[in-house]
């Protein structure tokens, strides 16, 4: 009996982790969808807007922006709570076969998830580079006061505290003037020929900088007696391509459970899909195996130089790599073979932890959220269908409609799953959308008078308009609850977009 | 010889003044790396340029002469011995100590990754301070020593 217990214990906990994880998968792709569909390029989000098409079915095709993030909000309120109920514990390996898929896929959702800093290269290099930067530069120098004025430096935000070792290494190695280090000290009583030849770190010094030399180029010579600034500006950032190309492949870790480096990694991944501070996080690691070799390295080496560099970081312990689950290994066999690795693989061998951690701190999830929030904020959340416009989806967006049926199918699994959020502001949304255009059938019975046809209510729809406008409606028929037949009549312009409620995107 | 000389060409660094012969294709730059004074030679990107720094010290001079020389090589060594390890580099060459023309001079070659470095390093006395010259250059130019040995040769002190 005990044995049963047992045994239903480990079933339903089993189950209810698979219930998590599908919940999540859902809830990431329905997020992804949300973005795509109700959102504009630049971030601003299609506020009070119910979107639909003219033909085919409206509850297939409608969307409701407002409703939808808040469903989405509510969802995601949901999950977390759960997971922090304890009621699953979060070591679990993922199971669920519809995430599994999901992660093995190659959706922009999972590349984003799986590879959040992609793109955002130059923008994070800048930052690195200013706090690089910052870190080589000593306060008070006549440099630091040139610097200030450097645009660049309007991007630093102070963060990389490691930078303070490698900073000087590189200050201390390249820059800074050699004339401290001749000094003899008060060796008087000792011979001329031991004396100037035991200047050692001054030996030192001048032929690190005479190899750096070397390898000056006219132009750079230029930009060295011009602007000494935007040359140290410029040998920053290579010095950080060397360090990055150093650790590329590594497989490093973005996002820690604890103190980085001493904790466990909950996000693995390489350098070149890490978001900024990962980015930060992976230089800091390796930044205390960068020492005074840097700069002859980087300046004799270049790829082996590198190379010397990973090479030791190999010898670390610093990364530490998430489990793998024997599925996870099966697919990413399969996708090696078949040349492919998908991003969202690294999240496989993760944990249930992991991948809400990973989901959770996308651009896509954090975005949406923030979209429910100002929608709270501005007042818009508490608006009724009153409040609300309904547009139809533009020409050649049959992408979106497309992904508008994806998502309507995610809410119907939500749904049979038990999470109901999303479905009950689709269904909503589809049923008011009906309700403001006249069934077919009672257009044909003659129950409006003077109208037969849809061609008819148009007409009648529109004969108190300006022509101005009225040259711009139309006419149409789509499908609604019940396989009834509605008459749309809509304009063709397309609507002023009126909202204050934007969120950015960009890596 | 060389027949590249333009005359002795005056140089100041924080009123700190020489003179040394720069050839019409080599260029001069102040405060390059953090070293006083850099002549570097003609450049053909990518391939590396000679270098030669002149690097006014604040060491108050003291007389040299030959019998300086042999320790003067032997403590050298040491250092860059220890330079070489500590780059994790390989070790090729060293001179012994010689005094040449006023000058203690000492020399070094040594491979650092995939690059071979050969240097010349001289000290010697200006009437205010000790002045210490280097070139340094990649194997690739050492066609270039010659040339650079010859600019060492033309330096001179303004006092």
């Amino acid at each position: 009996m005990r044995g049963l217990i047992i045994f239903i214990l480990i079933f339903l906990s089993t189950a209810a982790s698979a219930d998590i994880q599908q919940r999540i998968s859902i809830y990431t792709q329905q997020s992804d969808i949300l973005r795509q569909v109700c959102f504009m390029p630049n971030g601003t989000f299609l506020t009070d807007r119910i979107l639909f098409n003219k033909t085919g079915s409206i509850s297939e095709t409608s969307f409701d922006c407002n409703a939808q993030a808040l469903a989405l909000e509510e969802e995601h309120n949901a999950i977390e709570d759960y997971l922090q109920s304890g009621q699953c514990p979060l070591d679990t390996k993922i199971e669920d076969q519809g995430l599994i898929d999901l992660l093995s896929g190659t959706s922009p959702i999972v590349e984003e998830i799986a590879c959040p800093g992609a793109g955002s290269f130059t923008k994070c290099m800048n930052n690195l580079e200013c706090n690089l930067m910052k870190s080589i530069v000593p306060v008070g120098h006549a440099l630091a006061r040139m610097m200030s004025n450097h645009p660049m430096f309007s991007s630093c935000d102070g963060t990389g505290s490691c930078f303070t070792n490698l900073g000087k290494a590189i200050w201390d190695n390249l820059w800074d003037s050699v004339k401290s280090f001749y000094h003899i000290g008060k060796m008087a009583a000792g011979w001329v020929g031991d004396k100037i030849g035991s200047l050692w770190r001054a030996e030192n010094a001048t032929s690190t900088r005479g190899i750096a030399a070397t390898e000056a180029t006219d132009s750079e010579l230029d930009k060295f007696i011009a602007h000494p600034v935007d040359y140290l500006v410029e040998k920053t950032k290579q010095f950080l391509n060397s360090i990055s190309e150093g650790i590329k492949s590594r497989y490093g870790c973005a996002k820690w459970s604890g103190t980085p480096h001493l904790s466990e990694c909950l996000q693995p991944m390489s350098f070149e899909c890490a978001d900024c501070n990962g980015k930060i996080n992976m230089i800091c690691g390796i930044a205390g195996y960068i020492g005074g070799n840097f700069i002859s390295n980087f300046f004799t080496g270049g790829a082996a130089a590198a190379a010397r560099i990973s090479a030791k970081v190999a010898a670390s312990t610093i990364f530490k790599v998430a489990r793998t689950v024997p599925g996870a290994e099966r697919i990413m066999a399969k996708m090696a073979a078949g040349g492919r690795i998908s991003r969202g693989a690294a999240l496989l061998s993760g944990t249930l932890r992991s991948t809400w951690a990973a989901v959770n701190s996308s651009r896509v999830v954090r975005g949406t959220l923030s979209a429910a929030r100002q929608l709270h904020v501005t007042g818009a959340a508490a608006n009724g269908f009153a409040r609300k416009k309904i547009f139809l989806y533009a020409a050649g967006q049959d992408t979106v409609i497309g992904l508008v049926k994806g998502y309507k199918e995610l809410t119907f699994a939500a749904y049979k799953a038990g999470y109901r959020a999303t479905n009950l502001a689709a269904v909503r949304a589809s049923e008011h959308i009906a309700s403001q255009f006249p069934r077919l059938s009672d257009i044909t019975a003659g129950k409006f008078a003077h109208v037969r046809t849809p061609q008819d209510y148009l007409h009648e729809a529109t004969k108190m308009m300006p022509e101005s406008v009225r040259k711009f409606m139309r006419v149409s028929v789509a499908t609604g609850a019940k396989n009834e037949k509605r008459v749309i009549v809509y304009d063709t312009r397309n609507g002023k977009l009126d909202s204050t409620i934007r969120v950015d995107f960009t890596p | 010889m060389s027949s590249h000389f333009v005359s002795a060409h005056p140089v100041e660094w924080n009123d700190v003044k020489f003179s040394i012969d720069v050839p019409a294709n080599w260029r001069e730059v102040k405060d390059f790396y953090g070293i006083p004074v850099t002549l570097l030679g003609p450049s053909v990107s990518p391939k590396p340029r000679a270098v030669v720094q002149i690097i006014p010290t604040d060491i108050s001079p003291e007389p040299m002469s030959e019998t300086d020389a042999k320790a003067f090589g032997e403590k050298y060594s040491e250092g860059r011995k220890k330079w070489v390890a500590e780059q994790e580099g390989e070790l090729l060459e060293l001179l012994p100590g010689k005094f040449e023309n006023g000058r203690l001079v000492a020399g070094v070659s040594y491979k650092l990754n995939q690059k071979s470095y050969l240097e010349r390093t001289y000290y010697v006395n200006c009437k205010k301070r000790l002045f210490h010259l280097k070139i340094v250059l990649n194997f690739e130019n050492r066609d270039e020593l010659s040339q650079s040995e010859s600019i060492v040769r033309s330096f001179q002190c303004a006092d």
